[in-house]
């Protein structure tokens, strides 16, 4: 008789603890490649536009956290965006298809989120404050560029 | 390049230059211009020059001039038609400059961020892949 059961645990049970144990495996994979490519990107962009640029400002360590923050608030099953610096010191973060399915969404220092996008005609473009959770606004367009792509 | 006492209105159909001067303007993967690239920055008008009567030379020579001005790597440049620049507010007007009379403005952009973004997107989807500058690596 096994006794790797714990008492009161149906076989059902232990399998279905089983298979949620590796989802959540699978997703923490993810998420580490995820944040690989983030880090990767945000080192790029810290190099590239903070140290030493004319006639621009520079992109601080806070905009750069700001912009971190929000990428890693999205919801896990999400592409990492394509993150570069701004002139305007703002961190750029674009979820592109093709040059009419894209999403640009500008992290600003003082934690303003100016996006716009241009999906077929359609061109919404707004502005929004992240406070730790990503507006419900964003979510909808980051999905609406990959849906039918 | 054109002559500087007479500069011509701009028509539909000329070609406009915008130098890239910075790796976050353009996709290394397909050489198309980010929305960046239209970007105003501090004005509400963003600088092209006009392909009018001006040689591949004499253009390139420019985009360096305009690269060296702002102590920047000229790592190309991505031509526009002009009527591709009239998207809502937005107008092309000659603006000649001390050595370079086909400089020209695209003018009209709102001052809130995010109606620029939306009006650059526009711009960057109709605008050509980007052209390294001869002799590049």
């Amino acid at each position: 008789m096994s006794t790797a059961l714990p008492t009161g645990v149906s076989r059902a049970a232990c399998t279905l603890d089983k298979v949620k144990r590796s989802v959540l495996r699978e997703r923490e994979d993810t998420i580490t490649f995820s944040n690989h490519s983030l880090h990767d990107q945000l080192i790029d962009v810290y190099e590239e536009c903070s140290l030493y640029r004319t006639s621009a400002k520079p992109v601080t360590a806070i905009t750069l956290s700001i912009a971190k923050d929000f990428v890693e608030s999205l919801p896990h099953a999400f592409r990492t965006p394509e993150i570069t610096g701004e002139i305007d010191g703002n961190v750029n973060l674009e979820w592109f298809v093709h040059r009419r399915r894209i999403l640009s969404v500008s992290v600003s220092e003082n934690g303003l989120l100016y996006w716009a996008a241009l999906i077929g005609e359609e061109d919404p473009r707004g502005t929004c404050r992240f406070y730790g959770e990503p507006p419900n606004t964003l979510l909808y367009w980051i999905r609406r560029v990959y849906v039918n792509a | 390049m054109l002559d500087p006492d007479q500069i011509p209105p701009i028509d539909a159909d000329e070609q406009l230059a915008r130098f890239v001067v910075s790796r976050s303007e353009f996709r290394r993967n397909d050489n198309t211009p980010k929305p960046q690239l239209f970007l105003p920055y501090r004005y509400v008008e963003l600088s092209v020059t006009r392909r009018r009567e001006a040689s591949e030379d004499e253009i390139w020579e420019v985009g360096r001039a305009v690269a060296t001005q702002r102590d920047k790597k000229l790592y190309g440049r991505s031509d526009i038609c002009a009527s591709n620049c009239r998207v809502g507010p937005l107008v092309v007007v000659p603006k000649p400059i001390s050595g370079n009379p086909n400089h020209s403005d695209i003018e009209g952009f709102p001052s809130d961020k995010a109606d620029q973004m939306s009006l650059a997107s526009k711009l960057a989807a109709e605008a050509g892949e980007v052209i390294p500058p001869p002799n590049s690596d």
